[in-house]
């Protein structure tokens, strides 16, 4: 081995790298968080009318265009794997950038649509339906600026051929991050 | 398992495992096929129909979500252990939904009744959707009005008595519901 790689990579009890192995078990608990989120949101939709009525103000060309923005992302990112599996760290960081302007463009449209419902009185503490909007879209948000951070640090090592592992990585962070979107989308946006 | 135990199953990657050997051709294709899917589960419900709806809408969310996990992160050649991890995962979910569901999806039960129980009955569904134009309709507020009308621990005297319907709310109070 021509560079010292960091324990995360080296190590693997489990066969699976230890780096890889933690951020699968940091998914695990993101399953646990989002879960409780889209079952509570599934739990309170059958039983309590208004909220019915309240989804029926979301924005669908939104909720659909950041769902294409964010698939479109994906597919960026496990180029970007892809390109990492070859040894070839600038094209792996090309396609991390591509994957981060998905993301910039996701907050973009998210930013544009929640103005549009703020102006139109749907804020946080309109009602519960609101609320809950809020908080699981505004929460998913955060983790799509935390991936498109990672994707960042990781591409500038990339650049000098350093750490290509970690693009599989955050890849799968991002991945997962999209996962979660596909069932937000539907909730929120299309069964109305 | 070792790297070098690894070793003689073919080309490792910089991590020490194997890799995916797919063109960029293939994952441009399972993207392509997402789009359709993506397409679909937006045209479904437009078509009214509530089953259509639910197919289209959550059954394909969970193809994406499944082509996704297979194909980006590789889920179809990783360890099985990570499989079962995931699974452990969404087990706990589904536990947590039971736990609460008894109690959030149930308004009554033979020794209790919810103080907000009249949401969700037929009659203020009716008298919700029913009404006229509510845009901005602010439902909590509607909520927070009929609250005092139904304590805890007196619904049940209330409801026996018949001494509380329409009161403040002006919808009829929740029935009595037996059998939990």
């Amino acid at each position: 081995m021509a560079m010292v790689q960091p324990i995360a990579t080296r190590r693997s009890a489990t066969g699976i790298p230890t780096g890889k192995l933690a951020m699968w078990w940091l998914l695990g608990s993101e399953i646990t968080i989002f879960g409780g989120l889209l079952v509570s949101y599934i739990m309170m939709r059958i039983m309590y009318a208004p909220w019915a009525e309240a989804a029926a103000h979301t924005n669908t060309l939104a909720g659909s265009i950041n769902t294409f923005v964010l698939l479109t992302s994906s597919l960026f990112a496990v180029l970007a794997h892809h390109a990492a599996e070859q040894k070839n760290g600038k094209l792996a960081a090309f396609y991390l950038w591509l994957t981060i302007g998905g993301a910039l463009t996701f907050l973009v449209v998210k930013g544009l649509e929640w103005t549009n419902e703020i102006r139109h009185g749907f804020t946080i503490t309109a009602n519960s339906f609101w609320s809950f909007y809020y908080t699981a879209a505004g929460l998913h948000g955060l983790h799509v600026i935390a991936g498109a951070t990672a994707m960042a640090i990781v591409s500038f090592d990339c650049l000098r051929g350093k750490n290509l592992q970690r693009v599989e990585l955050v890849g799968i962070y991002w991945h997962f991050v999209d996962i979660v979107w596909i069932f937000l989308f539907p909730l929120l946006y299309i069964a109305k | 398992m070792s790297q070098a135990a690894d070793a003689h199953h073919g080309h490792l990657n910089s991590a020490g495992e194997h890799g995916p050997h797919h063109p960029v051709s293939y994952y441009v294709k399972i993207w392509a096929l997402l789009l359709v899917l993506l397409v679909i589960s937006i045209a479904g419900p437009m078509l009214g129909n509530k089953v259509l709806t639910l197919v289209t809408a959550f059954g394909i969310a969970v193809v994406k979500a499944l082509i996704v996990a297979a194909f980006f992160m590789h889920l179809n050649i990783e360890k099985k252990f990570v499989w079962y991890m995931l699974l452990a995962m969404l087990l706990a979910v589904v536990m947590f939904f039971l736990g609460t569901a008894a109690d959030v999806m149930k308004y009554d039960g033979s020794h209790w009744t919810k103080p907000t129980s009249y949401l969700y009955t037929e009659e203020f569904k009716k008298a919700f959707s029913g009404g006229e134009e509510h845009e901005g309709h602010d439902a909590d507020e509607f909520d927070s009005k009929a609250l005092p009308n139904v304590p805890y621990g007196e619904t049940e005297s209330h409801k026996a008595q018949g001494s509380h319907k329409s009161e403040g709310h002006g919808l009829p109070a929740a029935e009595p519901r037996h059998g939990t």
